[in-house]
């Protein structure tokens, strides 16, 4: 078993993903991540997987190949996701289906396989990625903000599940990001979005890290279930 | 995949949950009706199994489906029945 302490970060290619991994490796992580596309870019102490999280034979060959390699995983983050702005009425199904199925069945295969690995050591977080448009009732986001309610109710349950094994389970809602999910929302909806929150600003990938560092903290270990919300909402 | 492999590699699993009695042989009761496990300890020793089966075989195979869980006579009320369970399950597998 490697000493150092391993995390699995979903949709790592770009954006968020991208950066938590990054900041993982400067921080001493063993860190493995994936996403449907090749990663084009490399780093030492990170390793690229080619896998859809919503398709459970990838995530389960994934889990197996860390399980092989480091014989441990401390830290999952749920952060592959797609969103889609449309109105209710005018969104096909199709739309909801492919929303539900990355969101909600990625962040639920990729936590079930991941807890069976953590559970040997009695010991794990993971955090999964939700979004200010869930109490802010969003419009326009009818199936992300649903999709991202599932998430959180995986979230407080899973914790609930995973306690005894010394696993934590939280998420965090940040508010807008600049990055390829918002790359089509008109700016007018970000900014209404943001007049709607106590702090205007974006978020950044940052302020996504520095929650992540606190919930992955050793010393969190009494925090669980937990959605923390980021820009006030 | 022989029945007598499967049923020393779930009682080899069984031996190290804490509480286990001293002999753990196929007529160990293990979830239900004189079985010694609660549900946490059961969905480990599935967990386990499942990973040793893995190991041994090669075969990836899922134990607590829908049909594990609804069935009348559980497949884990002993370790004979889970084995014979498993030899199902891992029949069906390598035949689809």
């Amino acid at each position: 078993m490697t000493d150092q302490p391993v995390a699995l970060v979903t949709g790592s290619r770009t954006g968020i993903g991208r950066y938590v991994a990054e900041q993982l490796v400067a921080a001493g992580y063993q860190v493995v991540g994936c996403s449907r596309q090749p990663a084009d870019w490399t780093l030492e102490g990170y390793t690229h997987f080619e896998a859809d999280v919503a398709d459970e034979s990838q995530v389960k060959a994934m889990l197996a190949d860390i399980r092989r390699k480091y014989k441990r995983l401390d830290v999952t983050f749920n952060n592959a996701g797609v969103a889609s702005m449309n109105h209710s009425l005018l969104m096909p199904v199709t739309t909801l289906d492919r929303i539900m199925s990355i969101n909600v069945r990625g962040t639920f295969l990729v936590s079930r396989e991941s807890a069976k690995l953590m559970r040997q050591k009695r010991w794990g977080r993971i955090v999964n990625l939700s979004t200010v448009a869930v109490p802010l009732s969003l419009e326009g986001e009818a199936a992300y903000v649903a999709s991202k309610s599932a998430v959180e109710g995986l979230t407080r349950v899973m914790s609930r599940e995973f306690a005894e094994l010394g696993i934590t389970v939280n998420a965090i809602g940040p508010g807008p990001i600049e990055t390829s999910l918002i790359q089509n929302v008109p700016r007018e909806a970000i900014e209404s979005l943001l007049s709607r929150l106590p702090i205007h600003r974006m978020c950044r990938a940052e302020d996504v890290f520095h929650v992540l560092q606190f919930l992955i903290d050793r010393k969190s270990d009494s925090i669980t279930g937990q959605v923390i919300y980021l820009g006030g909402a | 995949m022989e029945r007598r492999e499967v049923i020393d590699i779930i009682c080899q699993v069984v031996r190290e949950v804490p509480g286990a009695p001293e002999n753990v042989d196929e007529n160990t009761r293990l979830f239900g009706s004189e079985g010694f496990l609660d549900s946490l300890k059961l969905v480990n020793v599935v967990l386990d199994t499942e990973q040793q089966i893995n190991d041994s075989y090669n075969l990836a195979i899922s134990l607590a489906d829908d049909r594990s869980v609804s069935q009348k006579r559980s497949p884990f009320r002993s370790v004979a029945s889970l084995a014979d369970y498993i030899l199902t399950v891992a029949a069906e597998q390598t035949q689809a």
